[in-house]
């Protein structure tokens, strides 16, 4: 303001706006030239996947679908469960593993559809252990069935009747596949910058390495997670609840051994008077509507650890850890 | 209603189209757009729409009695109530906390203990902006400088306009009035250069200011546990957003205005391209620094008299335009530190301005640029103590996070400087509306992309907005 003042001072010249006459014409095909380009963008952005979890949801299925008979071991559950648990190191102990786990959106109801899925074709499996972290159980189905029931494949069960998807729930995914620009733009955004460095991409078991640590997110979701245990109590969301009993029915019928397993989780936060408290009560919940299922076990007397710069996230490792965790998880199985 | 809502979108897609068709409608169409000024205004707290009208209807008065009257002391008289009604307003809504909450404090150092009273007054949104752009018209009529709006409606849009009404820029009514006053035509180039200011604008706010608020404000409301590079790179971040931030209100606002067949003044200009503070103020905010100029600073004596008396000038008027900022301490800090910058420059640096080599010239933008980032640091502080802390920290040692705060301070930097860089080469800030429209579309489609991929979608208000 002041030099403005300064009238003794020469005047900066302001860079000045000069605009060429324009015609409708002109601004019309500058209008629809940028149309254009936005419609091609969006198209590529539907045929290059950048939602990690409808991803890894939909490569599950095909994975499941392509899989051989002879599996020992099946895992189901959450993304934590996704990067933590490397099958290939169930072969030291003779046994074939899958990695099946998908999201913590997709339920327990998921988890139920995969196995009978599975069932429905194959030789059952020995095992299935079923692994979900602290702060999914109380998820209620609006994910699973705006977003992930259209994208099942179509030899999957058909989903239970009151989670088929409605007729705006069928609308809305479309719309989600066709306008990825505004409805995925958080998914692309992080697809973009973390180009290349952990692609979508699994080994043949099913295991997916993460590699990316952002310490700044880890400490900010560590607190997330002591927020989320400090304030509440745990709970399973109606579907979950259903989806569980129905499990352990299933695979009581069929003589497969379930096992749920916590996930790993972040030390600052597993070593906290609060989350012990919430998994304890946790533990207690899963057993209580898995009782009188001698097949079942509820593993939640430990919980596996992770120091800071070895997590993505509060319960998601990175994969230097998913070694040593899939070793734990062989010593809490009792499979050596 | 912020610019970057879906309810102003659907906002301007309902009042545009009307508007278009009162095109050779003139009343009518100032009806309709005072109509839409005032819901715009009203969603924002529909109770201070009585405050505009209170202050707009005193002032459209007070200028007509100016006009009719003849008589030097009842003219005088007739200025005084208006700009001391404009101010009071203005000290009540915006000022009166801060002074009582101080004189508390002051009467606590001589051991009198005085309770602070329970009331207090919520800030009207835009209250600097429209309370300086009315008193400028009262002084511009006492003056003769414009002839009296003798039209309600006419004076009441030329005060509530909604593309610059919260926010600025604040218009000379010597520029705005007669736009007002005149049945407007659209050109098809001021709609190709609003459509260019409307995108740029989004961008710069959405895509830009939003992501470098996520290191700014993580680091000056954490900044204890921060090293030295961090809070460098988050004064930094906040140096940009803050920019980009009002920039891009102010694009926005002028291309909406062109579309609307109106021209409002430009408010920014490279600004940290600055070799100098007087140049950065002539760059900065050019819409309140020319109004500080014109009502405050030339009044003052401006710099005739000698140089003690200049640096008062120039020292009055950088306080006062740092308190305008807000009702805190540290903007008045702030004002104080760019009226040192200011008379230092005065006094020491205009003797080697001449002839400086390429080198000197950008040796020049660099200083002043760090002079620049620590103003802003003083800006953004909430307290003493943090400038204290902040300003003994800022160095060079590194942290974990240092890595993923200099990633979005250069990604989001480094094309707005390149930008800006281009826009001085071809020395035309719409370089970009002179290419062929082919290229031109696929230039608005790629920011378009970029608007929706990068852009924050959790609406953060303008910072301006406060003040």
């Amino acid at each position: 303001m002041s030099s403005s003042i300064s009238s003794s001072d020469p005047r900066t010249p302001i860079t000045p706006e000069h605009v060429l006459p324009a015609t409708p014409r002109r601004v019309l095909i500058t209008l629809g030239f940028s149309l254009l380009l936005a419609t091609l963008v969006n198209y590529a952005f539907t045929r290059i996947p950048t939602n990690r979890g409808y991803w890894i949801f939909e490569h599950k299925w095909r994975l499941l679908q392509q899989s051989s008979d002879a599996i020992d071991l099946l895992f189901v559950g959450d993304s934590s469960c996704n990067q933590s648990v490397i099958p290939g190191r169930f072969r030291s102990v003779g046994l074939r593993g899958l990695n099946l786990c998908t999201i913590g959106s997709s339920l327990v109801l998921n988890d139920l559809w995969m196995i009978e899925a599975w069932l429905a074709s194959r030789r059952a499996p020995d095992r299935i252990v079923l692994i979900r972290s602290f702060d999914v159980w109380d998820r209620p189905d609006t994910v699973l069935r705006e977003h992930l029931v259209p994208r099942l494949p179509r030899r999957a069960p058909t989903p239970v009747p009151q989670l088929a998807s409605s007729g705006a729930d069928r609308l809305r995914a479309r719309l989600v596949k066709a306008l990825p620009l505004w409805f995925e733009a958080s998914s692309i955004r992080q697809a973009v910058t973390a180009a290349g460095r952990d692609p979508f991409a699994t080994d043949s078991d099913g295991f997916m390495a993460v590699r990316r640590h952002d310490v700044a997110h880890v400490e900010a979701d560590l607190r997330q997670g002591f927020e989320y245990v400090r304030s509440r109590a745990p709970q399973l969301s109606p579907v979950n609840r259903t989806a569980l009993s129905r499990l352990a029915a299933v695979t009581h019928r069929h003589g497969i051994k379930l096992d749920i397993v916590s996930a790993p989780v972040g030390r600052d936060l597993a070593e906290t008077d609060e989350f012990r408290r919430f998994h304890r009560a946790l533990g207690e919940l899963l057993g209580e509507v898995v009782r009188g299922y001698p097949n079942v076990r509820v593993l939640y007397s430990r919980v596996a650890s992770y120091a800071n710069e070895e997590l993505e996230g509060r319960d998601h490792i990175l994969e230097s850890a998913a070694v040593k965790h899939s070793d734990w998880l062989l010593d809490e199985l009792d499979l050596r | 209603m912020l610019f970057n809502s879906r309810q102003f979108l659907i906002f301007f897609a309902l009042v545009y189209p009307a508007y278009l068709l009162l095109l050779r409608r003139h009343r009518l169409q100032n009806a309709w757009l005072l109509l839409a000024s005032v819901v715009f205004y009203a969603f924002y707290d529909w109770r201070f729409v009585g405050l505009l009208a209170l202050s707009s209807g005193i002032d459209f008065l007070a200028a007509l009695g100016i006009a009719r009257s003849t008589d030097p002391r009842r003219r005088r008289a007739l200025l005084v109530l208006s700009i001391a009604s404009n101010l009071t307003i203005l000290a009540i809504f915006k000022y009166a906390n801060f002074f009582v909450e101080n004189a508390v404090h002051a009467l606590e150092l001589f051991g009198v203990h005085a309770a602070e009273p329970a009331l207090s007054f919520a800030l009207p949104i835009g209250i600097s902006f429209y309370t300086f752009q009315a008193i400028s018209y009262v002084i511009d009529v006492y003056r003769g400088a414009i002839p009296v709006c003798r039209d309600p409606l006419a004076y009441a849009l030329f005060i509530a306009y909604f593309p610059h009404l919260v926010a600025g820029p604040i218009q000379h009514p010597n520029v705005l009035l007669p736009q007002v006053l005149r049945p407007r035509q659209i050109e098809w180039s001021q709609v190709q250069a609003g459509l260019l200011l409307i995108i740029t604008g989004y961008v710069q706010k959405v895509a830009l200011a939003d992501n470098l608020a996520g290191v700014s404000n993580r680091v000056f409301d954490g900044y204890i546990g921060y090293s030295g590079l961090d809070l460098v790179l988050g004064a930094i971040a906040f140096t940009f957003q803050i920019y980009c931030d009002f920039a891009g209100y102010s694009n926005i606002a002028r291309g909406l205005s062109k579309l609307m067949g109106f021209e409002l003044m430009q408010n920014f200009c490279h600004p940290y391209f600055a070799v100098n503070p007087s140049e950065f103020w002539q760059r900065w905010h050019i819409s309140l620094s020319t109004w500080l100029r014109n009502y405050l600073y030339v009044p003052l004596g401006g710099n005739r008299g000698s140089k003690l008396r200049t640096a008062r000038n120039l020292m009055i008027t950088m306080l006062l335009g740092g308190l305008w900022h807000g009702a805190a301490w540290n903007f008045v800090l702030w004002g104080a530190y760019h009226g040192v910058l200011l008379v230092a420059y005065r006094w020491f640096g205009q003797r080697g301005s001449g002839g400086r080599t390429a080198l000197g010239h950008a040796l020049g933008v660099a200083c002043m640029f760090a002079l620049t980032v620590y103003g802003w640091v003083l800006f953004r502080c909430e307290s003493l103590e943090q400038i204290r802390h902040i300003s003994s920290e800022l160095g060079l040692s590194s942290s974990a996070e240092t890595g993923a705060f200099s990633s979005v301070v250069v990604a989001c930097a480094a094309p707005l400087v390149l930008y800006e860089l281009l826009q001085r080469r071809y020395g035309n800030q719409l370089f970009l509306t002179r290419l062929h429209p082919m290229p031109l579309g696929l230039c608005y489609g790629f920011l378009l992309v970029v608007l929706l991929v990068f852009g924050v979608r959790e609406q953060h208000e303008f910072i301006y907005f406060q003040f």
